[in-house]
This record gives C-alpha cells, structure tokens and sequence, in this order.
C-alpha cells in the first residue's frame, strides 16, 4: 500500500515537473512569438515608409517636370496666363508685375503637378499601396530682385517650386503611413527669373524705345517707313546687350517680328494691349525673397538720351511688335514639342506711337 | 499490485501525451518564427535593395545639378541617352552616368536596368521654298489651296506637323487672282502654318552659307531651300523633330533659259549656276540633317502630259512669245517649262537622292495629286529615337535575382514610365 502511495506521488511530481518545464519552455517561446510580431509589425511600418518615401521622390520629380515646363509656356507667353503679354501699351511701360508672373507660374505648375498626379492610380506606386490627393496650391519662390539684377546670372539661375494644400500621400499597404506634409523641389539651369527681372528693369526705363529713338536720330532717310525699319533694326541689339554675360557671350539671341509699322501714328495701336487687373491672392506666403524695385519710369526719356540734336517732335509713326528672346545658354527640360529639351524662350509684345526724332547732323548721310 | 501498475501507465501515457503535444507546439511555434524570421530577412533585403536603388536615384549629377531619376525621366522622353543641356552644360551621357554608380553599389556585373521608353510624337517641321515665277501661276495656288488642309487634317490625326513656307521674291499677279506672295488671304497664319517672303531671312542665311550668296531671282528655289534649312521655320528648328524641307518648281533653279536663249538643256551640265545653285542645298542639307524632297511643278494642260499649257499674268509689257494686250499676259508653256522637263527632273531627283529625300512629279491640277505626294512625305517620316534604356550585365539564369520596379516620372506632363532594376549577388 505504501509502496503504491510512494509511485503515484513520484509520478505526480514527475509529471508535475514535466508540466512546469513546458510551461516555462511555452511562455519563452510565445514571448520569442511576441518578438517576432513586434519584429514583422515594424517592418511593415519600414517598409511603407520606404514606400513614402518612393511616392515622395516621384512626386518631387514630377514638381521639377511641372515648375521647368511652366516656366518655359509662361516665358512664351510674356511673363503672364494671358496669351500675348504687352510690356508696352499705347507707349507705357507695362511690364507684367513680380505677382502677376509668380501666380501665372504657380497656375501652370499646379496644372501640371495635378495632372501627373492623376497618373499615380496607373502607376506602379498604386500596386505598392501608394494614393496620393490632387494638391491646392503651388507655391513659387524666385532668387529675388537684388541676386537676379547682375549681369552675372550664376546667382539667379534657377526657382523653386513647392506643392501644397493636399497631397495627402496615404501608404495603405503593408501598413498604414500617411504623410500631409509639403514637397519642394528646385528648378535648376533655368534663367527665367534673371531675364524677368532684367528685362522688367529695362521696360521701367522704357528701354525699347529709347532704343527707337536712338535709331531714328541716327537715320536720316526722309521716309518716315525706312527711318523706322532702320531706327527697329537697332532693337535686337539693344535686347542682346543687355543680356551679355560679363565675358561678352550673349548667349540671349533676339528676333524682332514687326506686327505693324506705318507711318501712321494711330494705324497700329488699335489692339487691345492692356490686362485684366491681377486680383487673386497668391495661395502661398512670400512672392519674392526681395521687394521688386522697378527701374525709374522714364515718362520724358528722350531727355535721357543726351545729345544736342535730339527733339521730340511729336507722333510720326506707330508700331506693333513682338520681340523674341532666346536664352540658348541652357536648354530646359520641358512638356513642349517632342524635343524635350530646349532653350527658354521670352516673348514680349510691344505697341506704341513713336515720336519723331530730328537726325544727328554730323551722321545724316548715314542710313 | 495491478491496480497500481495500471495507475503508473495511466499517468506515463498521459505525461507523454502531454510532452507529445507540447513537442509539437514547439516544433509549430519553431517553424513559423523560423518563417517569419526568413520572410523578415528576404523582404529586409528586398528593401535595402530598393532603399539602395532609390539613394542613387537621387544622386545628383554635378554639371546639371539634375537626379538620376531626372536624368532618365528626360532621355525617356528625347529618345535619346545623350542629353544636351545648352553649351553651358553641354552634353550628359545617362549610361555613363548610371554604369559608375550602380558599379560602385552593387558590384560590376551584377546588376541591369531596363526601362521602356515610351512613344513621343513627333514634331514634324517642314520648311518650303516656291518657286514664284510666272509660271507657277497653275501650281501655287493649289497648293495655297490644299497645304493648310492637309496640315490640319494631318494634325487632326494625331500628326504634330508644322510648316514654314517661304516664298521666293516676285509678286506675280496671275490672271486667275492670286497673287504668287504671302498674304493671309492666300496663305492662313496660324500658330503652326506661315508663309514669309524669303527676304526675311536672306540676311540671316547670306551669313550662313559658305557661299555666302542669298537667293538671286524669283527661281532660285535651290538657294532658297540652302536659306531655309540655313535659317529654320518660323519656331526655329527643335532639337529632336523631324526636319524636311521641300521645293516646288517647274524649272531649273535660275530658270532653265541659258545661253541667251529661251529653250537650252540639253543636258544638266550646260546649267552651271544651277548646278552652283543645287549643290549650297545639298550642302545646307547635308550639314544640317534635313533631307530634300522635291515636287516638280505642272506646266501641262492635260493628264498625259502631252500638251503644254498657257499661263496668264497681268503685265503691261509685252513678253516675247506671249499674247499681251498691255494689261495681262498669256504665255505658252512650251519654251523653256515643257520642253525641258526632263532635265528638271534629272535636276530635281539629284537633289533629292544626295540627301536622302524624295522627288515627285506632280501629274495634274486636281489637287488630290498634290495632296497625294505631300501626306506621302510627312507619312513617310520616321522618328529616330531609342525604344529602351537597357543597361548593365545580361540578367543571369539560375541565381537568385532581385528585382525592383520604379515609377519614372517623364518630362511630359503626366507620363510615366517604369524602371526595372535587376540585382544579383
């Protein structure tokens, strides 16, 4: 009896040993268990990260592609949404202001940003779990008036661009990552801002037509036609000076396409040249790094141009042109054409009543 | 005795049970953290691969300041893997580019990288010089008619065509009313169809052309054509477009009077200015890759070709072999359009095969000839681009391969195209 009672307690605490060493041996695998899940939801976290990050790298490319290609249809355009810009109207200066450009920029970019945006759900990103919303604004911030006046451009010679106000980008698998933040990116070899600004400078001080005026004083055909071709001739130089590097390259080629030239003054100021007045807000908070400071306003430049000889005599003629500024020094990826690369091109249109000018004496078999 | 014999087995079978079972959660819990452990591992390196392709996609490139990513998204839409940046910049080579990087990261021959290019159309530029001699009276305004339908049309049908006539100088004034010069009521400006007189561009081109003699007369359509390849269409020639220029005359460049004479050709060589003439335009051509293709004008009044027309003008002079009353002119064709076709087209044709072009002759006035020969040109046209960028070692059978797709963003405003990044050890 005691020998029976002496093995059913041996065996109970055998197997009770037996049972305190699986569960011991179960809780250390179950917490190895617990690791392993900790281990797999963190890499999950990491991966969808990394997939942010993708999403993020896509999207700021697409921002560079958007922010060049915009630069160059606002440049063709003249600085503005609106298809011809006038710099001069009815004889004023009337340069598209830092505003008016910036917000044409920033129109065209979130144009173009949200239309590479559509084409996510196509993408690769979309099998990745990547969803990206349309964003609301882009901003567009230049190098400033002060870095973009030089007549080295190697300081103004790119922009940047940001996107913002949505673009969620929600990472849905294998974990969810959500990231609102904004995207920045910079428009690198572009001088759309250094031309800008150089040429708003110059319209300021009525640049053009002092130019003509020039021209004229120096022709001394008696027709009033021929005085004008010969005095607008002058004008592509004046436009390819101005943009010289400090080594003499010009690497800004100038056209000049005359619309209208007559004798009569009125004969080509009869289209419309003015714009609507920019009335929207920009939807970001700094236009410019710096104040614009236009050029002083030259309301009697004639008086500038020195010289004994030089009189206004009053309207002679009237002229429409369009001046074409091609900056060949870097050519810009861009939507346009198939060539995807190609130098900026700055349109500008002009119209105005000439005055007349009395020829220099000392040059009046000149022509 | 049995009764604690039974009792001992009964506890032994059910600590074995017990043990049994818990072996075998162990053996399940084992296995998969094994599993997962490996899947941890695998997925580990399939994103420290990615992690590493995305780094060097972001590399920037020094002269350019431009990511590889960039870099790709560029050459996929020029169809080209030398990209050119300005003179400023210069040329970048994107192979070279991504070869030493990717050397330098995972190893040489043990990666490559695929990524389709997708299709661009084209931009076709066409620059056309016409021949605006009195003659031509039959053919301009066909073509003043049908050229601006045709450019539609074409760009209706996905085509990105644009076109660049210049005229050579003359203003003749046919008696049917038009006017053989540009003016929008002929000749429709728009954004992607001009017509300019050639003297716009004479000044430019005269600079240009190692000859540095411009157009001569109303027929010099061969110098006319070395000035407008010289010069481009209005936009300027693109980088990346198709380039072709074409003429349309009825004569030899000059004119085919020779000798003092109305009717001379006997042969090419009794043209020495013409052939002086032609030969700037297959230089022209030639140096800047823009091939000629030539229409030979009509100067017979039947399909057949067997009678040659009149033509009629407004001149007040009189005009030797020509009927005038003192307001217009009506001339035969005969001397020296007809009877020196052959010579024309010998002309013509040489022009054309020197330069990889074509030469047609326009058979009649109907207009669907014209129309005919000028789609057949622009259709014609192929786009000289690569399909893909396909770089780095052939991929290997047999060892475990990594791959990687990216998304590559396209200069073309929302295209896209993929990357694939193969990876070895």
């Amino acid at each position: 009896m005691q020998k029976g009672i002496a093995y059913s307690t041996v065996v109970i605490i055998a197997l009770l040993g037996i049972l305190l060493v699986s569960i011991w041996s179960y809780s250390q695998l179950s917490s190895g268990a617990q690791y392993s899940a900790t281990y797999t939801s963190r890499s999950n976290q990491d991966i969808s990260v990394s997939r942010l990050e993708f999403a993020k790298r896509f999207l700021t490319q697409n921002l560079i592609f958007s922010a060049q290609t915009s630069s160059i249809d606002i440049a063709a355009n003249g600085g503005t949404q609106y298809g011809a810009t006038y710099w001069y109207c009815n004889s004023d200066p009337t340069p598209p202001e830092v505003s008016e450009v910036n917000y044409a920029l920033s129109q065209a970019t979130l144009s173009s940003m949200n239309a590479y945006v559509a084409t996510v759900p196509n993408s690769d990103l979309a099998s990745m779990g990547v969803q990206v919303s349309n964003y609301g604004c882009s901003g567009i911030y230049d190098p400033g008036q002060l870095k973009c006046m030089q007549q080295d451009s190697s300081q103004c010679q790119g922009f940047s661009a940001t996107g913002t106000q949505g673009g969620t980008i929600q990472i849905t698998s294998p974990s969810q990552v959500q990231y609102t933040g904004d995207i920045s990116a910079g428009a690198t070899n572009n001088r759309f801002y250094w031309i800008y600004y150089k040429l708003y400078d110059d319209t300021k001080s009525s640049g053009l037509l002092r130019t003509i005026s020039t021209g004229l004083r120096d022709s001394c055909n008696t027709n009033t036609v021929s005085r004008l071709d010969f005095a607008l001739s002058k004008v592509c130089a004046h436009y390819e000076t101005l943009f010289a590097e400090p080594d003499g390259t010009k690497y800004v080629k100038c056209d000049l396409q005359v619309l209208c030239n007559s004798a009569n003054p009125v004969a080509c100021v009869n289209t419309p040249c003015q714009r609507p007045k920019q009335t929207q807000q920009l939807c970001w908070q700094t236009a410019s790094q710096s104040p614009l400071n236009g050029g002083k306003v030259a309301t009697d430049f004639i008086n500038n141009l020195g010289g004994t000889a030089v009189k206004a005599q009053g309207a002679f003629a009237g002229i429409r042109i369009k001046i074409t500024l091609t900056d060949t020094k870097f050519n810009i990826p861009s939507s346009q054409g198939s060539q995807g690369l190609q130098p900026l091109v700055w349109n500008l249109w002009a119209e105005a009543t000439i005055q007349n000018q009395d020829c220099r004496p000392i040059d009046s078999g000149s022509q | 005795m049995k009764g604690q014999i039974f009792e001992t087995l009964s506890f032994l079978i059910l600590a074995m049970a017990i043990i049994g079972i818990i072996i075998l959660m162990r053996i399940y819990l084992i296995g998969g953290f094994t599993k997962t452990f490996l899947n941890l591992a695998e997925r580990h390196t399939d994103e420290g691969v990615r992690a590493g392709v995305n780094a060097l996609l972001a590399t920037t490139e020094e002269k350019t300041g431009k990511t590889q990513l960039e870099l790709i998204g560029i050459s996929a839409f020029v169809g080209n893997t030398t990209l050119n940046f300005g003179p400023a910049v210069g040329n970048i080579d994107v192979v070279k580019e991504l070869t030493w990087r990717f050397d330098a990261e995972f190893g040489k021959n043990h990666w490559h990288i695929n990524v389709p290019y997708p299709y661009i159309t084209p931009d076709i530029q066409i620059v056309m010089v016409l021949d605006s001699s009195s003659s031509m009276c039959y053919s301009v305004p066909i073509i003043s008619q049908k050229l601006p339908q045709i450019v539609d049309q074409l760009r209706q049908n996905g085509k990105r065509v644009s076109i660049t006539i210049y005229m050579l100088p003359g203003s003749v004034k046919c008696c049917n009313g038009f006017t053989l010069a540009c003016s929008p009521g002929q000749f429709p400006e728009k954004s992607y169809f001009h017509c300019k007189p050639i003297e716009e561009i004479q000044n430019d081109c005269a600079t240009k052309l190692p000859s540095g003699t411009s157009v001569q007369t109303d027929e010099d359509y061969a110098d006319g054509l070395a000035c407008a390849i010289e010069s481009g269409p209005a936009e300027g020639w693109k980088s990346g477009s198709i380039k072709l220029a074409i003429g349309s005359s009825d004569e030899l460049s000059l004119g085919s009077e020779c000798g003092g004479g109305l009717t001379c050709c006997p042969s090419l060589s009794a043209y020495p200015s013409a052939i002086q003439s032609g030969n700037n335009a297959i230089q022209a051509s030639i140096k800047n890759d823009v091939p000629l293709y030539m229409i030979q004008a009509v100067d017979y009044a039947d399909r057949q070709r067997t009678q040659c027309g009149n033509i009629c003008f407004y001149e007040s002079e009189n005009y030797y072999n020509c009927n005038c009353n003192g307001e217009t002119c009506t001339c035969p064709l005969t001397d020296p359009q007809c009877k020196c076709t052959d010579v024309v087209t010998q002309f013509q044709q040489n022009l054309s095969e020197s330069t990889g072009g074509q030469a047609y002759i326009l058979n009649d006035l109907s207009g669907q000839d014209i129309v005919d020969k000028i789609q057949t040109i622009i259709n014609s046209q192929q786009q000289n681009r690569i399909p893909e960028l396909n770089i780095g070692a052939a991929v290997p059978v047999g060892k475990n391969i990594r791959a990687v797709n990216i998304p590559v963003p396209i200069s073309l405003a929302g295209m896209f195209t993929n990357a694939t990044i193969y990876e070895w050890s």
